[in-house]
């Protein structure tokens, strides 16, 4: 299908991608997928994505950095990214912070775990 | 008081006794001056009267005597008018006062009470004197102990009058407060702080009159994370004579909270990121339709990802049990290849799962350590399942023992992906797991080694590894041995 919308996901916790991905295939979507965001920005030229979905708390790049590496990226900027965090606003300290996402250039984000019909109804508005 | 009379005249012995007898005084007599020396050397008295005329040891000599040997007692003399001349002679040797005879009891009354007055006012100026010496001597030891409290005192402490001039600091506000060696004393507080909040504080309080306490963060009054706690010293009439500040370095404190945090948000993020991940694969299920085989490998994932977790709780609460000193080591003596024979038989499935070939080289002897089986159970198992984790199907962990000196030497040596250097100083760390694509997929809480590396440590033994990427790793564990062999 030419129509085929493509997802990049990134999370680097195996059984969450494996996860996700079965939800988003069974509803259509091509996946392309990363382990980090190191992994993702390599990726990112060859997957061509509509759409990021990026875990925020990953080794090597987390997913602030390659958010806003994407966002600088004039051939990609205009993808939208939705983070995906198990971060509560609580978790202050040198962890990611309630403020972190909303500073971010980012178009959504949602914690984690996510219900299938809210991922994909997210999904779908951004597309 | 106590009046010795000598004198070798019965006459003038008793008529002075008369005179004096109803004057509340204890009045004693001797005969010669041989004998009053004697009852002077037995017994304390406050005034002699004395005749100068005696055969034998005459008054004088008794005077010089009694001055030398009995300075406090107030001496008259009694003399004859035709002898005035050795009464003068008598007072330029000491005595208080004469009396020459014939005398009346109204006049002997009059001298002796004169002398008693005297003699009382001495006795009350030496106590006085005594009293005040020992004041001094109480009030000199009490500014030693202070001085060696301020020397002694951790903190820095810094003295100001009510202007905020420096008049006292201990040595360790030099240092802690990093006051140049010119001397800060005489100057205003603000020439050795330079922060103003600092100075401000310090003037507040002496125009105030009122105690405060407040941090300053590194780069402010110092390189170091201060609490300052400032009083003002006040006069018993309340008037305000100045500051004491004591500065008490916080830093190592305001390091642990950090860790301590840093550590919640860790622990917090490990508990929660699996679970996350359980719950994304319980919600893929009711997405997979009738796809019976995901369905089956989404549920061996769920149920893997949980052993996990729970040996992960398992773990955390070990490390904190070790960490707080809680736990108690039963030891006893364990032979180290029966622990690991138990050990590989629970292993095993894991490592024919993956097609690892496990071995338990026999040793030599029975190699036998005082040790808490539990606990090194963990340890070996640990270890081992890590060997299995990160070996590539086809491979192989070989486990042996020997002796080394006074230790055993447990070896698990496996052919798998190794670690790469710069993340061997880590691997004890906690929560330190290698990322990248080699790993991806093993699960693992990060927490084993670092409690094998605590636990081992416990029983006074050590912990080491060695390894080369894509080759394989060696971690090496050394007990001391129950009965090392004789030298």
């Amino acid at each position: 299908m030419s129509d085929e919308k493509k997802i990049l996901l990134v999370d680097d916790d195996p059984d969450f991608v494996d996860a996700v991905k079965s939800i988003v295939e069974g509803a259509g979507y091509a996946v392309d997928v990363a382990y980090d965001g190191k992994e993702a920005l390599e990726i990112l030229p060859a997957s061509n994505p509509d759409i990021i979905i990026l875990d925020v708390m990953m080794p090597e790049v987390n997913g602030h950095e390659a958010c806003k590496r994407i966002k600088a990226d004039p051939q990609f900027s205009h993808v939208p990214i939705i983070l995906l965090t198990a971060v509560s606003s609580r978790v202050t300290s040198s962890t990611y912070t309630h403020r972190d996402m909303l500073e971010s250039e980012a178009e959504d984000y949602i914690p984690k775990p996510v219900e299938p019909e809210v991922l994909l109804a997210r999904i779908k508005d951004w597309l | 008081m106590r009046i010795l009379v000598i004198d070798d005249e019965k006459v003038i012995r008793d008529g002075c006794q008369r005179a004096l007898a109803d004057q509340g005084y204890a009045i004693e007599k001797a005969e010669s001056g041989h004998e009053g020396i004697e009852r002077l050397e037995q017994s304390a008295y406050d005034i002699v009267l004395l005749d100068l005329m005696m055969p034998g040891l005459d008054g004088l000599s008794v005077l010089r005597w009694i001055r030398e040997n009995r300075p406090a007692i107030q001496v008259i003399v009694i003399t004859g008018f035709a002898t005035v001349s050795k009464a003068v002679e008598a007072m330029k040797e000491g005595a208080f006062d004469f009396v020459g005879k014939p005398f009346t009891p109204d006049y002997i009354r009059l001298v002796v009470r004169r002398a008693a007055e005297r003699q009382a006012l001495q006795t009350e100026t030496a106590r006085l004197r005594e009293e005040r010496e020992l004041d001094h001597l109480a009030i000199a030891t009490e500014q030693s102990r202070l001085k060696t409290i301020f020397r002694c005192m951790e903190g820095a402490i810094l003295v100001t009058d009510p202007k905020g001039i420096v008049v006292l600091h201990n040595p360790a506000a030099i240092d802690m407060l990093n006051l140049e060696t010119d001397p800060v004393l005489g100057k205003h507080v603000s020439a050795s702080i330079l922060d103003g909040d600092a100075v401000a504080m310090i003037e507040e309080v002496v125009r105030k009159g009122v105690s405060t306490t407040r941090e300053f963060v590194p780069g402010a009054v110092s390189r170091l994370y201060l609490r300052a706690h400032c009083a003002p010293v006040l006069a018993a009439s309340g008037k305000i004579q100045g500051s004491v500040t004591v500065f008490e370095d916080i830093t190592t404190d305001r390091k642990v909270d950090q860790l301590k945090s840093d550590f919640v948000a860790m622990v917090a993020h490990e508990l929660r990121a699996p679970l996350a991940a359980i719950a994304q694969m319980i919600y893929a299920i009711r997405t997979s339709g009738d796809d019976a085989a995901r369905r089956q490998h989404l549920l061996d994932r769920i149920g893997m990802r949980i052993d996990e977790h729970l040996q992960f709780i398992e773990n955390l609460l070990s490390l904190s049990r070790l960490e707080t000193g809680t736990v108690v080591l039963n030891l006893e003596p364990l032979v180290i290849d029966e622990i690991l024979r138990q050990v590989v038989e629970v292993v095993r499935p894991r490592a024919q799962g993956k097609d690892i070939t496990i071995t338990l080289q026999p040793s030599a002897s029975d190699w036998t350590v005082n040790a808490d089986p539990d606990q090194i159970r963990v340890v070996f198992t640990n270890i081992i399942d890590n060997a299995i984790k990160y070996t590539l199907p086809g491979g192989n962990v070989r486990i042996s023992t020997a002796g080394n000196g006074c230790l055993a030497r447990i070896e698990v040596a496996d052919s798998g992906i190794g670690i790469r250097e710069e993340d061997l100083p880590h691997i004890f760390d906690r929560f330190f797991r290698v990322k990248g694509k080699a790993t991806r997929g093993i699960a693992g809480s990060g927490l084993g080694l670092s409690l094998a590396k605590e636990v081992i440590e416990a029983h006074n033994g050590r912990i080491d590894v060695r390894s080369e990427l894509d080759r394989g790793t060696t971690f090496t564990i050394s007990l001391p041995l129950l009965d090392p062999p004789a030298e």
